[in-house]
């Protein structure tokens, strides 16, 4: 009876080990190495700081193949290199602030951690991160180290909390052999709003009264375009730098949310229900869309069949004071940690000279080094040189938040395009709630 | 441990003489029996100590503070957090809501249609009985990463088989998961589906106490099969009625994975368009793990676990009924 | 009669025959994508059938991850679990069953109510807990909140209470002990119950994802769930390998329901009970 299916799960589990013995793959050390290698191996040999410690180091990222692969390349290399022993885990993004939640709450939380710079300050208005020592960058060279969009949010009154990592930018992809049956030209950039527009309604499909090819995929990716506009539309950002309330409810923000949800609600470019689970540019079935800069790496992968160009977003307010919106992470140092030191060591190796090049090769990233955004043996391929010149004149998208600002700005986009809602009345629902999202952070001044 | 001597005593057993002559004996049987009962359930009991009593009273004490995860301050506010919740959280609210229905839309049909599928499959003279146990449990096993997947595939709007089955009896299908009047039936169109299975597998195990010659019996005196049905099967599969109905709704009021999966994207945060799929559980976790906080989300949790209990006690009360064998 | 008796026969198995095709598409849509690239799987429209049937995705999981270690440990914590669960179930639903004691009601309110708060809340505490007894990233730590289930008490309670207790009665009278009356007498009339209960645990314990997530941080403990928790990115995900990682990990859920399901069957002997 229940003996023998017990009898059964021990058999299983005796071959099991069999197995797992004659061939284990990647166990025995304390990394983790799951991920099966896609872009090409982490060969670092990054200089930078003489490691000197040897106490160990956790560090914790949101997984991704290519970047684990890389600091796996790295843990080795600074091994080689006499550093600390380096335990890493590599954790699935839907899961990482619950991980991160718990451990924090436990003290068993990651000496290095990958955290949104958007809430570095929130991080440290809660007493979790250690302050960057002088010894290991004073101020004055982060500044003249790192891209200022890259570090605007990772100091607090002018205390540096941590070093950039993952640079974005959100760039517009076309779909070439759309563009060209429109007949339109797949190597311009959109110089004006109507002009933008106007391709989207030409690159629009119909069939049997339903949408057959969206103009422009408005819907299907991380950092959604309503993030962006806005930022760019006002010249402090998403954020007023002195009240730390949204600026977003302004003629401005009305104009920018107007002009995105128009173009579903009255231009019928895109639609929610027209492929809401599957990525429509990526099938082929859209002219344009939004995109962090890494979707030219994904769409390789994931869309062979696609022939896509990368190119500068067309301004969508009338007075824009940036072309181009960056995001980014940032590795911080928590205030838990036993070994600092070392933990700042390590994070020095990441994000040194060499160890970007690397990242950027092999990881989808842009640089957030100035001296980097310069070399041109970088740029060879036309995608990654759009990245870099609009990573030239980026402003950060510096909401005071992560999902629960998202939220907030989903639910904008929701009410008017699905819910039927007119524009100023969301976008103030909005900005209201957000506002009251960020003096619950206890961040504003 | 001093009970008086009852007369009587345990009714079952018929006390034989001899021990009458022994009062020490009699006197402590009862006690014997509670003392066995409590050995029996110690080890659970111990268990569910650790791993779920502890953390439920932790949980009663963050639901009266601010409960910031990690080095920030824990901050006493009283009832401040139930305050909110009962008397201005809309999106609570919405949550209660979506959670209500979703938890009777899903139960009645599962059960229903599980307890059919049992009884077809427990019927004289089927064939391949195992193999199609098996496929009805396929689902329940079937991992929800893949389930999720093609689910949502099946609800898609414009490329999907619903709307496109629906097409062929000219039926207009609605936006499914996009649509916030309907997302939330495509979460229970999923559940059904997936739950099936589980329900069946509870009733076959509960058919087999039925003996073969009670319905026999009824059947030479001339009785019908509904009336069958009704009078010897339904009665007698009583506790695994309740059972199903039981936790079917203390499941269905913690619905969180299926909305989770069906919702969530890397471009959409779950809870379906415009707050329409959120379930309790979902604006919990939430709750916790975009702030970071504990004390509103324990707040929320506690209420739905006096709602369940609540819930719970009518069914039992309702549902429950004892048979003498 | 006899035709209306045998159109119903055959009427069941059309039905049936419907009712099990909408509930293997799913799991058939997901083996044919295990072969497909991609590219292939995330087309508009979807294909069925894949152009090419390829290995490569189960060459890459099972070479280029440690698949066998993680199944493994789902193995390992899935039969501990299991067992812990059947015991403590057992007892527990035989005491509430079978015995008529002080508290009881109220004690078997609690037990349900152990059920009525989703783990989602439980988490953090249980996690602080773990941190400060050592368990963490350790077996012992892995299996600690599965090891007993308010749900197997209910279910063995329910089931049990239709064991005659003049059976049990007429041992004690002969002088039998507890234990061997539970050995000797519930345990076999309890079979498919307890098989019921064993297949539902297992299914349980084998996606368990959330505490797995929370307590093992080295990948040599990594049950199933985990590992296939890798092939999700923020930007991209490995749809391919995860179906086919999908498919090995139904694999033994399936062929222990297969086994288990005899039992079912197997229940009382006509001539027991009555």
């Amino acid at each position: 009876m229940q003996r023998k299916s017990v009898g059964a799960m021990v058999t299983v589990t005796l071959a099991a080990v069999t197995i797992s013995a004659g061939g284990s793959v990647h166990s025995g050390n304390a990394h983790r190495s799951s991920a099966p290698p896609t872009t090409g191996e982490g060969s670092a040999v990054a200089s930078g700081v003489a490691p000197i410690d040897n106490g160990g180091v956790s560090h914790w990222q949101h997984q991704s193949d290519a970047r684990a692969a890389i600091v796996e390349g790295f843990i080795s290399s600074y091994g080689e290199a006499g550093g600390a022993d380096i335990e890493f885990e590599s954790i699935p993004y839907s899961d990482y602030f619950v991980r991160l939640g718990a451990a924090l709450e436990a003290g068993s939380g990651p000496c290095v951690m990958q955290i949104p710079a958007n809430i570095m300050a929130e991080f440290q208005a809660r007493g979790q991160l250690a302050a960057m020592p002088e010894e290991v960058m004073t101020a004055e060279q982060m500044e003249s180290t790192f891209t200022p969009a890259s570090i605007e949010l990772l100091d607090v009154d002018g205390q540096y909390f941590g070093v950039p990592t993952d640079v974005q930018t959100l760039l517009l992809f076309y779909n070439d052999d759309l563009f060209e049956a429109a007949g339109l030209d797949p190597t311009r950039d959109f110089e004006t709003w109507e002009e933008f527009r106007e391709a989207a309604v030409a690159l629009t499909e119909m069939e049997d009264g339903s949408l057959s090819q969206a103009g422009v995929d408005l819907t299907s990716s991380p950092y959604q375009w309503y993030y962006s506009a806005p930022t760019l539309a006002h010249e402090d950002g998403l954020v007023d730098d002195e009240t730390r309330q949204v600026n977003y409810a302004s003629e401005a923000g009305y104009q920018v949310w107007e002009r995105l949800t128009g173009l579903v609600t009255e231009d019928g470019v895109d639609s929610p229900e027209f492929l809401a689970e599957q990525s429509k540019f990526g099938s082929g079935l859209a002219g344009m869309a939004l995109r962090e800069y890494t979707f030219n790496g994904v769409y390789q992968l994931t869309a062979p069949d696609v022939n896509f160009s990368v190119h500068m977003p067309p301004p969508v307010a009338d007075e824009q004071f940036a072309p181009v919106v960056s995001t980014s992470w940032a590795y911080a140092v928590s205030a838990d940690c036993e070994n600092q030191e070392g933990a700042w060591n390590w994070i020095q190796y990441l994000t040194s000279e060499d160890a970007q090049r690397t990242w950027i090769a092999e990881g989808g990233e842009l640089p957030s080094r100035i001296a980097l955004l310069d070399d041109e043996s970088l740029t060879e391929d036309p995608a990654v040189a759009v990245g870099f010149a609009a990573l030239a004149e980026a402003v950060p998208y510096d909401s005071i938040g992560w999902d629960d600002a998202f939220a907030i700005q989903q639910e904008i986009w929701d009410q008017i395009v699905v819910g039927g809602t007119d524009v100023q009345t969301a976008v103030d629902a909005g900005a209201a709630a957000e506002n009251e999202l960020y003096e619950s952070k206890g961040v504003v001044e | 441990m001093s009970s008086p001597v009852r007369s009587g005593g345990d009714a079952l057993t018929g006390t034989a003489p001899h021990r009458q002559s022994r009062p020490r004996r009699r006197l402590t049987m009862r006690t014997r029996r509670t003392l066995w009962a409590y050995a029996f359930l110690s080890p659970a009991l111990l268990l569910f100590g650790v791993t779920v009593i502890y953390p439920m009273l932790r949980s009663l004490q963050y639901s009266f503070h601010r409960w910031p995860l990690g080095r920030a301050p824990k901050e006493f506010i009283g009832l401040a957090n139930y305050r909110e919740l009962i008397t201005s959280d809309s999106a609570f609210h919405r949550a209660v809501t979506n959670t209500l229905f979703f938890t009777v839309a899903t139960v009645l049909p599962t059960v229903l249609l599980a307890l059919g599928v049992a009884l077809v499959l427990n019927s004289r003279n089927l064939r391949a009985r195992g193999f199609f146990r098996t496929v009805y449990f396929v689902p329940v096993v079937t991992s929800l990463v893949a389930v999720s997947y093609v689910w949502r595939w099946l609800l898609e709007p414009s490329f999907g088989l619903v709307n496109t089955a629906l097409g062929w009896i000219g039926v207009d299908g609605p936006g499914w998961l996009s649509d916030p009047q309907w997302a939330l039936e495509g979460v229970v169109a999923m559940t059904v589906w997936r739950d099936i299975g589980y329900y069946m597998v509870i009733f076959l195990a509960g058919l087999q106490t039925i003996p073969k010659e009670l319905n026999e019996a009824a059947a030479l005196d001339g009785a019908s099969p509904w009336q069958r049905f009704r009078r010897v099967t339904v009665p007698l599969l009583n506790p695994s009625i309740v059972l199903a109905s039981v936790i079917g709704v203390i499941y269905g009021l913690q619905l969180f994975t299926q909305v989770y999966v069906m919702t969530g994207s890397p471009s959409k945060l779950p809870g379906g368009p415009l707050g329409s799929t959120t379930s309790v559980v979902l604006f919990i976790v939430q709750s916790a793990f975009r702030p970071l906080e504990m004390g509103y989300p324990s707040a929320a949790a506690m209420l739905l676990f006096v709602f369940i209990i609540i819930v719970t006690m009518v069914q039992l009360k309702l549902l429950q009924r004892k048979f003498d064998y | 009669m006899t035709i209306v008796a045998r159109a119903s026969g055959r009427l069941r198995y059309v039905l049936l025959t419907a009712g099990a095709v909408i509930m293997v598409a799913p799991l058939v849509w997901m083996v044919l994508a295990s072969f497909k690239t991609l590219p292939e799987i995330l087309r508009v429209p979807p294909t069925l059938l894949p152009g090419t049937i390829r290995l490569e995705n189960y060459a890459t999981v099972l070479g280029d991850t440690p698949f066998v270690r993680y199944f493994f440990n789902s193995v390992l914590v899935s039969t501990i679990t299991v067992a812990s669960v059947l015991f403590t179930s057992s007892m527990a639903g035989y005491a509430f069953a079978k015995f008529d004691f002080p508290g009881r009601n109220i004690l078997f309110v609690v037990v349900l109510a152990t059920l009525m708060i989703p783990f989602q809340v439980r988490v953090i505490p249980l996690y602080v807990l773990a941190n400060d007894l050592g368990l963490l990233d350790s077996y012992a730590g892995l299996v600690l909140p599965g090891l007993v289930d308010a749900f197997g008490i209910f279910l063995m309670r329910q089931y049990l209470q239709s064991i005659p207790t003049e059976l049990l009665d007429a041992a004690r009278v002969d002088g039998a002990s507890e234990v061997k009356i539970f050995v000797k007498i519930v345990l076999p009339l309890a079979k498919p119950a307890l098989s019921a209960l064993a297949i539902f645990t297992l299914v349980a314990s084998w996606e368990s994802f959330l505490w797995p997530l929370l307590v093992v941080s080295s990948p040599d403990k990594f049950t199933l769930p985990l590992g296939l928790a890798q092939f999700s990115g923020r930007f991209l995900t490995r749809v391919d390998l995860q179906m086919a990682a999908s498919a090995l990990t139904i694999l033994p859920l399936l062929i222990a329901f297969l086994f288990m399901q005899r039992r079912f069957i197997e229940g009382m002997a006509t001539a027991g009970i009555k």
